[in-house]
């Protein structure tokens, strides 16, 4: 049973995941493109943006990509014979792994699951953080 | 004839049992499938040439992955049970990144069920991994139960340049991301640790809680999740360090894995105390035992590296007073590397670095894989005290303390991330980032995480238990060594020690059968390791010795009196690591100490006192039921010498030194520890109401002529459902 379904509904599952992504990317090129960084910041009630840098734009790119990733809307409960109820989730709540370069040269990586989230990490407001990659223990290390 | 007809039925029964109980391997608990969803040519079937890594022997980029998948499968489900496969979708993509940034990947449940059959809360949201595993069926055969997908492009021009995923399986991923980890993290997204409601506005899917929420408690307004509103939930999860989780597995396990890092004062008296610390990154971790030693100020000259001769920025001026003690050095002016690279060159076990008056009080950062001692920063303030005191000889101990737990509440719950400096939106599906040591499942994906899922380095697996997976840590190969220093040696593992035997089992990758094997291998060197050797089994002969079988038994001793002893002679005068300092010099102190101790008992004079040297010696090896050489005769009977209790104590040892007894006990003592080691308890007791299961291993053991591998023996053990049931759920 397992086999037939890995064969033949695995790729509409991808298809469908991949379809959510790219839309997501595209509404977030183009909310880039007409509205003003800024503006859609602050529209999601964050704290004040400084001043908007390319990095940041981009930073904010990639933190888009999770709108609506914790939103239930659209999402359908299906009630089968035996009383279970069931809900596909259609690729949301998703748990996503980002990363970054910090000043130091190190690369530090969280997992979000908001494009606020995503956003504090990407920009550095993220209270702490840990490096992936060097072993690290402690907690905001310095080096000296 | 025919009696020898039911002995061997009844053996044959017995293996049987065996057998049966070995069938359930305790490794293959749940079966978690990686449902490869690529194109040809791409992600896991991309088929660039690849040189194999850190015990990945795939031979090209595709393979690896697939490899790396796999094996973060496998850690999982040698610890969960299920009887539906798992079935992970899983694919790579170019996913959006820059230079400076990426998505690494993503993961989470394909959907959420309630109200199953099976479902031990109503009217809750069960990820489908979990309720597939409490329903046992597969509630929905069409879809995969997880979905997973990564970045295929990282480490490339335009996305997070030179920064790869580390496709080794060892975890030595350098300045790289070991995907391993990252992978363990987002498949627990997906096996439940996840909330289903909205962060944000705090209404929950389709009006229902998730497992998970029913654990989440804000301390502040004292309800659980399910009981507040949709503002209150909002509220709730930017509550920082007030959101816990309510569950009794976490909470209890976390008293054994959390704890703070701390410098322990224990002279002077005027200021013994325990004093906050932060560690380092670089080193060896701190331990629960510590490092203890005197303290010294380090010196170094006045130079160019820095001007302060209490800095340590140049090679210390002042080796032997260093050497054996912990060494305190100022921060500023070079890299805390330095510091503590000078310190070690100097002979320090340790170092403290005292914090600069302006410095933030914080980790060490930086990296030297030949740091092979600890450190730890304390405050400028604590500096200056310790500092003041060294003309006093100040003695002090470096350690983990669990009696200190971090990231918790009053009731000892853990935090939940909840950070107040995000409006909304902030994710309550991982725990605090204050938890210390650091958990996989805090939302920094930390590089010191060393593919454990369970106690005693990670509550992950314990947060599963509590919304409801049949979890047992046994499979996890940190605890599963861990738990044989315990058993064994009876005390905790030194991380050189505990990471050389859990590397050797996860060394395996993929290979279940290697891992199978290896498995049996670490466990039987336990009991075949010198510090066992020289000590349990050192136990164990002298009451062999001492006093013969007991009556009626096969046996010369029961577990609760071998217990006491062999953690005395273990431990007393001095705790003995073998490989550590002096050790064969601790050994020695300690095996004179208990052999002394042992001959004066009143038991052992009733049957041994006023014996002279030649019939003491007899009556031993004849206790022992050897065919002993005359030269081990006279090598006892010397040792004997003028009598008394040293000389009893001398002539002890050497019988139950000697390669006589050795050779004639060793099998039974294998046998009899597999009894006090795995299942703790003797070999009559329990479920056993005499020595019939003894007997059958011990057979077979000496059919094999001690070769414990062609007699299963051990792997019989460690594969029992009473050694697992020990730890955790039936797998």
């Amino acid at each position: 049973m397992k086999k037939s379904k890995r064969v033949s509904q695995g790729r509409p599952a991808v298809r469908r995941g991949r379809a959510f992504r790219a839309g997501l990317f595209a509404c977030a090129l183009l909310v880039a493109g007409i509205a003003t960084a800024a503006a859609t910041y602050a529209s999601r009630g964050a704290q004040p943006r400084p001043a908007a840098t390319a990095a940041q734009d981009e930073a904010q790119r990639l933190a888009d990509q999770l709108e609506g990733n914790k939103a239930t809307e659209g999402l359908v409960q299906q009630k089968h014979g035996d009383g279970t109820v069931e809900v596909d989730l259609q690729g949301r709540f998703q748990n996503v792994t980002m990363a970054k370069r910090n000043d130091d040269g190190t690369v530090s990586a969280a997992c979000v699951d908001t494009p606020e989230a995503a956003g504090d990490f990407l920009r550095g407001r993220a209270q702490t953080e840990t490096v992936v990659g060097a072993g690290v223990k402690g907690k905001a290390a310095s080096r000296q | 004839m025919k009696r020898n007809f039911i002995s061997k039925l009844i053996i044959f029964a017995f293996a049987f049992a065996v057998a049966v109980a070995a069938a359930r391997d305790a490794r293959a608990a749940a079966t978690i499938v990686i449902q490869n969803n690529d194109a040809a040519g791409v992600g896991f079937n991309d088929p660039t040439p690849a040189a194999p890594v850190g015990g990945n022997n795939g031979t090209t980029v595709g393979e690896q992955r697939r490899n790396a998948f796999q094996f973060a499968a496998n850690l999982w489900g040698a610890t969960i049970r299920s009887d539906v496969p798992i079935t992970i979708a899983a694919s790579w993509a170019s996913l959006p990144c820059t230079s400076t940034t990426a998505t690494l990947g993503s993961a989470g449940s394909q959907g959420i069920f309630r109200d199953f059959t099976g479902a031990p809360v109503a009217g809750t949201w069960y990820s489908a991994a979990l309720a597939n595993a409490l329903a046992g069926r597969d509630l929905n055969p069409s879809q995969p139960e997880i979905t997973a997908q990564f970045n295929s492009n990282l480490g490339n021009p335009g996305c997070l340049d030179g920064t790869h995923f580390y496709l080794g399986l060892d975890n030595r991923h350098g300045s790289d991301t070991d995907l391993v980890t990252v992978l363990l993290h987002e498949f627990a997204h997906g096996l439940g640790f996840q909330s289903f409601t909205n962060g944000s506005t705090g209404a929950q899917s389709s009006g229902f809680p998730s497992i998970y929420d029913r654990f989440l408690f804000d301390n502040t307004t004292g309800k659980l999740w399910p009981q507040m509103t949709n503002g209150e939930r909002a509220a709730s999860a930017v509550n920082d360090g007030h959101l816990v989780w309510n569950g009794a597995a976490v909470t209890g396990d976390g008293r054994g894995v959390l704890g703070s890092a701390r410098v322990r004062v224990n002279s002077p008296a005027g200021i013994a105390g325990s004093y906050v610390a932060n560690t380092a990154d670089f080193g060896p971790p701190l331990s629960a035992g510590g490092t203890t030693a005197a303290v010294v100020q380090a010196l170094d000259p006045s130079d160019a590296n820095g001007a302060a001769t209490t800095d340590g920025c140049t090679a210390l001026t002042n080796p032997s007073a260093v050497s054996g003690k912990i060494a305190i050095i100022d921060r500023g002016t070079c890299t805390f590397v330095t510091k503590v690279k000078n310190a070690q060159n100097a002979g320090a076990v340790g170092v403290i670095i005292a914090n600069s008056s302006s410095g933030v009080f914080g980790g060490l950062g930086g990296s030297d894989a030949t740091i092979n001692i600890p450190a730890v920063m304390v405050t400028f303030d604590n500096g200056n005290t310790i500092k003041g005191q060294l003309g006093a000889g100040v003695n002090a101990t470096l350690l983990f303390d669990n009696s200190v737990p971090s990231g918790v509440d009053a009731q000892g719950r853990p935090q939940l991330y909840a950070p107040a400096t995000f409006s909304s939106g902030s994710s309550v599906s991982h725990f605090d980032t204050v938890l210390f040591p650091n958990q996989l499942m805090e939302p920094n994906i930390s590089g010191d995480l060393i593919h454990s899922v369970a106690v005693p380095a990670d509550l992950t697996g314990s947060e599963l238990r509590d919304v409801g997976w049949a979890f047992n840590p046994v499979g996890d190969a940190n605890f599963f060594v861990r738990q044989h220093y315990l058993d064994f040696l009876n005390r905790e593992p030194d991380s050189a020690g505990l990471g050389f035997w859990r590397d050797d089992v996860l060394g395996c990758g993929t290979d279940k059968a290697c891992v199978d094997v290896k498995r049996v291998n670490v466990s039987a060197a336990f009991f075949l390791s010198i510090e066992f050797q020289q000590t349990g089994n050192l136990v164990y002969k002298m009451y062999k010795a001492g006093f013969g079988n007991l009556a009626g038994k096969p046996v010369a001793v029961q577990r609760a009196a071998f217990l006491a002893d062999t953690r005395q002679i273990q431990s007393s005068p001095a705790q003995l690591i073998v490989g550590q300092g002096n050790w064969q010099a601790q050994l020695e102190a300690n095996k004179q100490a208990f052999a002394l101790a042992f001959v004066q008992r009143p038991a052992f004079q009733a049957a041994h006192a006023g014996q002279g040297a030649a019939s003491y010696v007899d009556s031993l090896f004849a206790n022992t039921g050897v065919t002993f050489s005359a030269a081990e005769r006279q090598a006892a009977i010397n040792a004997f010498g003028a009598g008394g209790a040293a000389g009893q104590a001398a002539a002890l040892r050497s019988v139950a030194e000697s390669n006589s007894v050795s050779t004639k006990t060793s099998n039974e003592a294998f046998v009899l520890m597999q009894y006090f080691g795995y299942l703790q308890r003797d070999p009559d007791s329990g479920p056993d109401a005499d020595f019939t299961g003894y007997n059958f291993w011990l057979s077979k053991l000496n059919q094999f002529n001690g070769d414990y591998i062609a007699a299963e023996m051990v792997k019989a053990f460690i594969t029992s459902t009473e050694y697992s049931d020990r730890f955790g759920s039936r797998l």
